[in-house]
């Protein structure tokens, strides 16, 4: 039983507590297969995903991100769930609706669990009847007991995503040094919120940051460059945009005939009525602009 | 993208401006210009990359992979709303033509197809009119970060950033190629050190914009899937 418990708590943070995950063993699994996941809806009520060093890129395209911290450490998190708490990229019929799927999820029923010792990860299965069953697409274990071949491919890359994901945590940690990242308020994601503690990137701590004399900054990158381009990822995954608010005159004036200088010459040049943020504000912006 | 460009001047009283998608020779450009300040915007939907030509490199966005197939001109539901300043502002456009390098307004002279009827560049009461504003409002936000673009863009090719970008897709049965675009070194090592280089230069933009340029990568995938895939009703 300590042996369960153990295995629990490690998912516990990540809301897949409607799995039991078990060592992969021969004796167990032996006359099972698995299939990979096509229903997600034991994903539906999962409200946030860690994600893995590869994936943070392409799923910044698509999901909200967010720093999250837990018993278990900084983790870099989507977050799935809507003003009601349920994910909302998948359907009533159990139907994942968005472009990408997390790593997380594409790599059910497996993942990496603490073995009984706590000194190594081994790989785990879920107890998921859905994806574990006789008639499943792939064997467990070949017929002279070795693991077969489609298993070993997971488990490799589980393993990968775990060696990387320890960057990841190392540049989280350095990101919270940076001194940009605030609490993201329950009114911004939902009541749900109240029960997470997540992060995001604060815009005015963001603005101190890179207003830092470019030799510093360039100190900073040498030390911590992922931790920066992460900054600048989740502003990207919150689709906030940079407003400029200078002051517009009422009405339009007339500069000299169609000539103007940049910047700082232009600004006395240039007079039109409409502001930047009438350009780059789609008004789909500013999830979590918590400043 | 530009056809009969001429000098720009606020005496005139006179000029049509037609809808963006009445300019049918846009369709044939697959890249445009882009200015820092929208790259944030732009990542979401295009690849954001350089391009070189006769001056050096230039940011811009890719927005088709073949003529004929510009994505920013054919709201195609694979690409968040994200106008292109540089076609917000058309026909209206910038060059250095003086000695002094002074930016100069231009415009294209080039008469738009269809039925709807262009807007005029000036209301009755001889003002710009709403849609003249909104236009030279889009080239003056692109020009304020145009030049600054500019610089880093040339200091990231100074360095040895850029690296050429041939790709060679395959459409249906055929193979279609783009050239003569560039994009930050592919070592993550070497470009973090040298990008290093250029932060102590230029500040946060330089960071601003590699990120943007790798993640803006990722939407190559979706002009390959708005080429090849049946759009979407």
């Amino acid at each position: 039983m300590r042996h369960f418990r153990h295995m629990v708590c490690v998912f516990a943070e990540w809301s897949l507590m409607q799995f039991l995950f078990e060592p992969l063993n021969i004796a167990r699994h032996r006359n099972q297969r698995w299939s990979r996941p096509v229903h997600f809806g034991f994903a539906s009520d999962i409200k946030l995903v860690p994600l893995t060093f590869r994936e943070v890129h392409r799923a910044a395209h698509h999901f909200p991100l967010c720093v999250c911290r837990t018993s278990a450490g900084v983790s870099l998190v989507a977050v799935l769930a809507g003003e009601d708490g349920r994910n909302q990229h998948v359907d009533d019929e159990g139907r994942w609706t968005a472009p990408y799927i997390p790593f997380a999820f594409r790599t059910h029923p497996f993942r990496l669990i603490a073995s009984g010792t706590g000194t190594s990860l081994v790989l785990a299965v879920a107890r998921d009847g859905a994806t574990v069953h006789a008639d499943g697409e792939f064997a467990f274990f070949e017929r002279d007991k070795s693991i077969s071949e489609a298993t070993r491919a997971v488990h490799k890359a589980l393993s990968e995503a775990e060696a990387g994901n320890r960057e990841l945590a190392a540049a989280l940690l350095q990101l919270e040094a940076l001194d940009v990242l605030a609490e993201v308020p329950a009114e911004k994601m939902g009541p749900w919120l109240r029960r997470q503690r997540c992060f995001g990137v604060q815009a005015v701590k963001l603005r101190a940051l890179q207003a830092a004399p470019p030799e510093s900054l360039a100190g900073l990158f040498a030390a911590s460059p992922m931790a920066m381009e992460l900054a600048e990822i989740i502003v990207f995954s919150h689709r906030t945009v940079m407003k400029m608010r200078r002051a517009q005159p009422d009405r339009t004036a007339e500069v000299a005939p169609g000539s103007l200088a940049e910047k700082d010459e232009a600004a006395q040049a240039w007079s039109f009525r409409r502001k930047e943020v009438d350009f780059l504000d789609y008004g789909d912006n500013l999830t979590f602009d918590i400043e | 993208m530009y056809k009969n460009l001429a000098p720009f001047s606020y005496e005139r009283k006179r000029l049509e401006l037609f809808n963006i998608f009445q300019y049918k020779h846009l369709n044939k450009t697959i890249t445009f210009p882009v200015s820092l300040v929208e790259v944030n915007n732009v990542a979401h939907s295009y690849p954001v990359l350089w391009q070189r030509n006769k001056d050096g490199v230039e940011l811009v966005a890719l927005v088709g992979l073949e003529a004929d197939h510009n994505y920013a001109l054919s709201r195609h539901p694979n690409f968040v709303q994200c106008n292109l300043l540089i076609l917000e502002a058309y026909p209206f456009a910038l060059a250095k033509t003086d000695k002094d390098n002074h930016w100069r307004i231009l415009v294209d002279e080039v008469m738009g197809q269809g039925e709807d009827d262009p807007a005029p560049l000036r209301t009755a009461a001889g003002e710009l009119s709403p849609e003249a504003d909104h236009r030279l409002s889009a080239l003056r936000i692109f020009a304020e970060s145009y030049g600054r673009t500019q610089a880093l863009s040339q200091l990231l090719d100074r360095v040895g950033l850029l690296k050429p970008w041939d790709v060679s897709l395959k459409i249906g049965e055929r193979f279609v190629g783009l050239q003569g675009l560039e994009v930050l070194d592919r070592d993550v090592d070497i470009r973090r050190l040298k990008l290093a280089g250029v932060i102590e230069q230029v500040g946060w933009d330089a960071i601003h914009l590699a990120t943007m340029h790798e993640l803006s990568l990722f939407r190559m995938q979706n002009l390959l899937e708005a080429r090849t895939a049946p759009r979407a009703a």
